[in-house]
């Protein structure tokens, strides 16, 4: 390797851990989390986290099941045939999300408290 | 085109098709998102050996053969990445000081970074949240793969000609 192969990856990593630093405050900020679906990155729906509840996504193929249970959502049922939207797992922190890219669904996780998500910037 | 420029233009694209099918038949236990993208061993050599317009070739042929046999939802994202990681690569290549495995962590980081862009045109500028991790791992890959290509390269300078 040579020296400015380094230098390039050492800038990199150093903004790579600075936005990790900056994406682990937005996640601590979770109080009342809210999943909230996009269909084309448009907004379908806002679900709070704490009370348990099954939605039903509906695309082209047919319906997506998101599934709220004991303050975390996941996508418990999908179309697609590769299923990478329930590999994401579990989700409840600030900004963590699911994306199901055959159906353009993401769910994402935002602060009940709009305002504070604004006030950090991102 | 010289018969021995079709060849190899064919074993090319099919290393790199094979790379992209073993990748996709045994996922590692990664996050979504996060590849390797061993396919791009095959884009750096061909960018040493032959050049920028070849490269490129390779790549694009290689992302609608995968967009046929894995679906096409990927594709648009493999595009963007694809250009941009080839813009980024010559770029830098052409750009004194840098190594092969400089240009392999461009190229990956800049892959995401594509990616990235149009996720936030398709599924809503939220997506952005996702770029941290892709950005780490482009870069890990990045370097695994450059040193990878590096070995090769030296290895087979000489036995290429076009």
């Amino acid at each position: 390797m040579k020296r400015k192969d380094l230098i390039l990856i050492g800038t990199l990593l150093g903004i790579a851990v600075v936005l990790f630093l900056a994406m682990f405050f937005v996640k601590q900020n979770t109080v009342n989390g809210e999943a909230v679906i996009l269909i084309e990155g448009k907004e379908y729906g806002r679900y709070p986290l704490s009370k348990d509840t099954v939605i039903e996504i509906p695309g082209l193929l047919g319906n997506n099941v998101l599934t709220i249970q004991d303050g975390e959502a996941f996508m418990s049922s999908a179309v697609c045939p590769d299923k990478i939207c329930m590999e994401f797992g579990k989700i409840h922190y600030n900004t963590e999300m699911i994306v199901c890219r055959p159906g353009s669904i993401v769910v994402i996780i935002e602060n009940g408290d709009v305002s504070e998500t604004d006030a950090v910037g991102l | 085109m010289k018969t021995k420029r079709i060849a190899l233009f064919g074993m090319l694209v099919a290393v790199a098709f094979i790379f992209s099918y073993i990748e996709h038949l045994i996922p590692l236990p990664l996050p979504t998102g996060v590849k390797l993208g061993a396919a791009n061993i095959v884009i750096l050599c061909a960018l040493y050996f032959l050049g920028w317009k070849e490269a490129l070739a390779v790549s694009m042929v290689r992302i609608v053969l995968s967009g046929f046999a894995f679906g096409f939802s990927t594709v648009p994202y493999s595009l963007a990445g694809g250009l941009l990681s080839m813009l980024a690569m010559v770029l830098l290549k052409r750009a004194k000081g840098f190594g092969i495995t400089g240009v392999s962590v461009a190229g990956s980081v800049c892959h995401n970074i594509g990616q990235t862009i149009v996720a936030m045109l398709l599924l809503g500028s939220k997506t952005v949240y996702y770029f941290p991790l892709l950005l780490f791992s482009g870069i890990i890959a990045g370097i695994l793969i450059g040193l990878v290509s590096g070995l090769i390269v030296t290895k087979l300078k000489g036995h290429i000609r076009v």
